[in-house]
């Protein structure tokens, strides 16, 4: 588990971001959520989604930073430097594969 | 001891029988590969035919050359044979000949699982080789669309062929899979660190680890589809709650990632040789690994953007277009490490360079149409048009077959210990490159212009006629290359001068051993200090055959191998392999029966195939451990370690992991189809819900966790040497799953509407079955252990398989208790006692 943490956490965060995001917008379309105007312009949808996507990206921050400290990922310069690619891949997968969360109309 | 007298004594060790016998139960991992890359090769050539005759077909306009239902099967076999029974199988097949050597190790950590796979794949591809001899092959294209696959518009066993001869051939690349990923993992030669790894062995790693998730939603498809065909459980059918984008959910699931499955290891051949042709080291080592672990994830994203003209809602469609474009940055990634290397070095533009330039050529232009097509509005412009077709030939012949060629010819002094003539390589390569952008170059245009996929013939006028018949003479001369590479390679064999030992002057370990190889690889293991071994240690092949390294001599008759820590490559255990065994065709053979019956509407036949299997899987299991304790062996170079069933993190510990989460990932890929079908599908919510007997459920949720703490309670018990009461708790642990299996198919039978009438009764009883079976196994494990322990193959230091049962326990209870709480969920208030 320590390996899979060290080499690749932040692909498992947008992994699991990238699930979670498109269940809930399935879910949400399924629902009608995306026809309920909440607040402003925002549907039901929008504010499901967009937190969402935010604690992913939050999460996905987090574990860059973790493995991104000195000692934390070990003697082994490469599984530093492989850990630090996939963590800086988790963000900017989650914010741009996630920012379609903030379109005004998710389920025509 | 001479270097002589050690080939001797390893070789008698490590040696297959002459002839027939050896033929059929041999396990070596070198003549295993080569037969897989042997066998697809003569499934390209089958394959390249067929191509062929579609070309010859849609030369000119009316043609009448084929009519359409056999044009229907040739493309669909076409697909279906390069993709599944060329692609995938030859790259296991250079992987598994290949890993070992590039390693260190004398063999792969499963040697009966590869000889097993092979057989698979070998009577998996019979059946859809004499379906097409009989003119009932699959014709529904190689993804199988429902419902143009479902029983009502393919009314014969055109699609069952398909569904069950690709099954067969899947279980082989699962079982490669898992057979890689362990041997990338444990079996490496002491001191390769993970950062010290051929880059190869990166490559094949990730590789195998996108198949251990990637194979199985295709699976459940092809499950899925094969009952609806078979018994009428409406999955697909959305007059009965079923929906059609499932499958294509499913199929494309797998069907994405599969293209980056193509590619990683052909561009692993890539990253391997062209070093050694610009003599210089691979720049940028840390970042091609990162890129690609991304790439690796990244392509699970994607697979949507294959359905963007389905009607799926905007946000889908945004989410996967900006998915697909992303996935080319890690991509690019290596292609700017490849060309660093080649500016850092002196480039040679030898043969397999030469194929090299010709993916580059070839893949850069699939890529850039890849990214095009991430576009959406592009997207449903070229939808379903030979633009499409141009864009997968460039991406898989670019992305595989010009790397694939770079590293036959590479390697071709290793497999055969003979040269080429570089005159008719050079001939061959330049046919086939220009041969193949004639063909597909114009077929981009083609599509722009609008004719559309897998149509047989096409009228005139249409402004196709002048581009169809440029792409087929195109594709004659393209065939010319394949069937010079054929004929050179032949020569090479037959007559070509003996090669030296490296004769590239390459630094990794595979040509650290004589030519051809031995049955043993190396004749003592090196220690590895760098990833480049041979550049430190020039004597390092002659050292190694004087026994100089790990285990250098035979002991006991027994074919071993060092096993190491996964991370440090520090040596842990010594790996005690199996021996040649006619088990694995056996099985094979006995698995064939089943997917057979199946075939033929033999219905009762497949359960007792299944019973056969699983008395040979009893066989198999019981043919290794040990009973006694060894302690640590004496290894060479001062060291010693235990054998690997006294190891904590043996090989078999981890093949268990990495085929539960293969298992796992079928079961959430049917929990995916039910939240999806329960979402989006027509007809839902059900007319009727389960209403199951909550007497049951709580007798079944009761009995898992007297299992649970029975086994628990036996485990320790064995750990503390009080092996009688190991043996009566796991009895008790027997018994209580016994009566929750018991409970579970009461639940069904009690509550669970017919699987005919909706999607939802069906999707309910696929839960309960996945369940049923897993909690069949888990009772044969049991008593498995409850034997072994019997024979005295389990002591406090021998714990492996009662590890191995307790994880396989464990998921069975969480599978069986999350399929009972998937289908309480919708309609929980109205259960009864």
């Amino acid at each position: 588990m320590a390996l899979v943490k060290r080499l690749v956490g932040g692909l498992l965060v947008w992994a699991l971001g990238f699930n979670a995001i498109y269940a809930a917008h399935g879910l949400g379309c399924g629902m009608g959520w995306g026809e309920r105007v909440v607040l402003g312009p925002l549907t039901a949808l929008n504010l499901a989604l967009i937190p969402l996507w935010l604690l992913f990206l939050a999460a996905a921050v987090v574990v860059l930073r973790n493995s991104s400290r000195p000692g934390d990922a070990g003697n082994e310069r490469l599984l530093r430097q492989a850990g630090l690619i996939g963590g800086w891949a988790g963000i900017g997968g989650i914010a741009l594969m996630g920012a379609p969360a903030l379109l005004p109309a998710h389920c025509l | 001891m001479s270097a002589l007298k050690l080939h001797g004594e390893l070789d008698a060790i490590w040696g297959v029988p002459r002839g027939w016998r050896g033929v059929l139960t041999s396990v070596n991992h070198s003549d295993l590969g080569i037969r897989f890359m042997v066998a697809a090769g003569i499934y390209f050539c089958i394959g390249g035919l067929l191509a062929m005759l579609i070309r010859a077909q849609l030369a000119t306009p009316r043609s009448a050359f084929v009519g359409p239902e056999i044009y229907n099967q040739i493309f669909t076999m076409h697909g279906s044979l390069m993709m599944f029974m060329f692609a995938i199988p030859f790259f296991e097949g250079l992987a598994m000949y290949m890993l070992p050597k590039l390693l260190g190790s004398r063999d792969l950590a499963f040697p009966r699982l590869s000889a097993f796979g092979w057989w698979c794949y070998l009577f998996g591809g019979f059946i859809l080789l004499v379906a097409m001899g009989l003119g009932v092959a699959p014709d529904g294209g190689w993804f199988m669309y429902t419902p143009l696959a479902s029983k009502t518009y393919t009314p014969g066993i055109n699609a069952d062929v398909w569904l069950l001869g690709i099954t067969f051939v899947e279980v082989s690349a699962v079982c490669a899979s898992i057979e890689i990923t362990v041997s990338v993992l444990k079996l490496r030669a002491p001191g390769m660190s993970l950062g010290k790894m051929p880059i190869f062995a990166w490559y094949i790693l990730v590789t195998a680890l996108m198949m251990v998730v990637g194979f199985p939603p295709l699976i459940l498809a092809s499950t899925l589809l094969e009952i609806e065909r078979a018994f009428g459980w409406p999955f697909f059918d959305p007059q009965r709650g079923g929906n059609p984008l499932l499958w294509q959910h499913l199929f494309w699931l797998f069907g994405h990632p599969e293209v980056y499955i193509i590619f990683l290891p052909a561009a692993g051949v890539v990253s391997t040789v062209l070093p050694v042709m610009v003599r210089h080291p691979l720049l940028g080592y840390g970042w091609i690994v990162g890129s690609i672990l991304v790439l690796g994830f990244f392509s699970f994203g994607l697979w949507v953007h294959h359905m963007f003209a389905t009607g799926i809602p905007h946000l889908a469609l945004a989410l996967f277009s900006v998915a697909s474009a992303l996935v080319a940055v890690p991509s690019v990634v290596q292609l700017f490490a490849w060309l660093a290397t080649m500016w850092a070095g002196r480039p040679q533009m030898r043969l397999p360079m030469l194929y090299i330039a010709g993916f580059f050529f070839t893949f850069l232009l699939g890529g850039l149409t890849g990214v095009m097509l991430a576009m959406v509005p592009f997207n449903w412009q070229v939808h379903d048009t030979a633009f499409v077709t141009a864009h997968l030939h460039y991406v898989l012949v670019g992305g595989f077959v010009f790397p694939m060629l770079a590293g036959l010819y590479y390697w071709l002094p290793r497999l055969a210990a003979r040269r080429s003539h570089p005159l008719l390589g050079q001939l061959a390569f330049w046919l086939i490159f220009v041969g193949f952008n004639a063909t597909f170059l114009v077929m981009h245009l083609t599509g722009l212009l609008g004719m559309p996929r897998r149509v047989s013939t096409y009228e005139s006028g249409l402004g196709w006629e002048w581009l169809n018949l440029f792409s087929s003479i195109g594709s004659f001369v393209m065939t010319f290359g394949f069937a010079t590479v054929v004929i050179d390679v032949g020569l090479a064999i037959a007559f070509g001068r003996r090669s030296s030992r490296n004769p590239w002057r390459a630094s990794t370990l595979e040509w650290a051993m004589p030519i051809p190889a031995p049955s043993y690889n190396f004749a003592s293991l090196p220690h590895v200090e760098s990833r480049e071994p041979l550049d430190r240690h020039h004597r390092l092949a002659r050292s190694l055959a004087q026994g100089e390294g790990y285990l250098g001599r035979g002991r006991c008759g027994l074919r071993e191998t060092t096993g190491v820590d996964m991370i440090s490559g520090e040596v842990t255990e010594v790996v005690i392999l199996p021996g040649n065994s006619g088990l694995p065709i056996v099985t094979a053979l006995t698995l064939g029966v089943f997917f057979l019956s199946l075939l033929l509407g033999v219905y009762w036949l497949a359960p007792a195939a299944l019973l056969a299997v699983t008395a040979l899987a009893w066989r198999w299991a019981s043919a290794l451990g040990a009973q006694a304790d060894l302690g640590a062996l004496p290894i060479g170079l001062g060291q010693a370690v235990p054998p690997h069933h006294e190891a904590k993190d043996a090989p078999g510990w981890w093949g268990s992991i990495f085929a539960l989460i293969t298992d796992a990932t079928f079961f959430a890929s049917l929990l995916f189809g039910y939240a999806f079908l329960a979402t989006v599908g027509p007809g839902w919510p059900p007319p009727q819900l389960a209403q199951p007997s909550l007497a049951a459920t709580v007798v079944v949720f009761l009995a898992a966790l007297a299992a649970f703490l029975a086994e628990r309670s036996a485990l320790t018990a064995a750990q503390n040497g009080r092996l009688q009461d190991a043996t009566r708790a796991y009895a008790g642990a027997f018994g209580a799953l016994l009566f929750g299996l018991l409970a579970l198919l009461a639940f069904g039978w009690l509550g669970l509407p017919s699987p005919r009438d909706h999607a939802y009764g069906a999707v309910t009883w696929m839960l309960v079955g996945y369940g049923s079976v897993h909690g069949f196994v888990a009772l044969v494990m049991l008593a498995f252990v409850m034997r072994r322990i019997g024979t005295g193959h389990v002591s406090p230091a021998r714990l492996l398989e009662p590890r191995i049962v307790r994880l396989w326990l464990h998921y069975t209870l969480f599978a069986m208790l999350l399929g009972l709480v998937a289908i309480a969920i919708p309609g929980a208030a109205s259960w009864r006692w």
